[in-house]
């Protein structure tokens, strides 16, 4: 990811450095400013699309899997555009559960 | 060498999105030699061989669409009964797996266009078989 290779690089940590957790006091934080700077989407990891058709299948086999494991139920996933959802949709609706323990 | 690039953009599987991307190649002057649709459910992949890749791989990433670049080869094979099979059968041989295969005739020039994950293996093969690939400016010289 282009934005923590930079960052890493400006604070002279590498890979290697990584070996128990007092290294990784070295470690920047993600600030609500870096979500600024890199908003909508410099923070994902850029290897989500490649070309592939089956590849986008299988993410969303993948999405749908990990979804459910949080949900437990199945969720219907769709890949769309980025900034193709229209704003409005989210804002409107108001999931309450009722599901009892 | 003599490989070529694909550009690959994500689109829905839904009406107005070939006219929506094909819009953006034309206004950046993009000229497409070569097209392809795949298709998953309620989304695509489309690939383009165009004569600026760069200048379309800018311009679709402007307009906020996915794009990726896929190397692939373009084989140049006889214009006669045989000629599909001897390439299959070269990549058979030495266990290469064919991800997508396009062919067409233009000229009178049958060309195959071959995508891969062994890329490097299947050039080396078919090229052993005295077949040959052309490279990108003899493909849109076609």
């Amino acid at each position: 990811m282009p934005f923590y290779r930079e960052r890493f690089a400006a604070l002279g940590v590498r890979a290697d450095d990584l070996a128990s957790l007092e290294d990784a006091r070295r470690l920047p934080f993600t600030t609500a400013a870096d979500l600024y700077a890199t908003y909508p989407d410099g923070l994902l990891a850029a290897a989500a699309f490649d070309g592939e058709v089956e590849h986008l299948a299988a993410l969303r086999r993948q999405l749908t899997e990990r979804l459910k494991t949080e949900l437990y139920v199945r969720p219907k996933v769709d890949l769309v555009p980025a900034g193709s959802l229209p704003v409005a949709e989210g804002k409107a609706k108001r999931v309450i559960d009722k599901r009892c323990d | 060498m003599s490989s070529m690039n694909l550009i690959a953009v994500f689109v829905e599987n839904k009406p107005g999105q070939t006219a929506r991307v094909t819009k953006v190649l034309a206004d950046a002057g993009v000229n497409i030699c070569w097209v392809t649709i795949a298709h998953s459910g309620s989304f695509g992949v489309m690939k383009f061989l165009v004569n600026h890749p760069d200048e379309a791989v800018r311009s679709l990433q402007e307009k906020g669409l996915m794009v990726s670049r896929l190397e692939v080869l373009a084989v140049e094979v006889p214009n006669q009964p045989g000629s599909l099979q001897a390439v299959a059968e070269c990549l058979a041989q030495h266990g290469i797996n064919v991800a997508n295969c396009s062919g067409f005739v233009a000229n009178n020039r049958a060309i195959l266009i071959i995508e891969t994950h062994e890329l490097a293996k299947a050039r080396a093969a078919l090229e052993e078989q005295g077949l040959r690939l052309l490279t990108p400016e003899e493909m849109l010289g076609l």
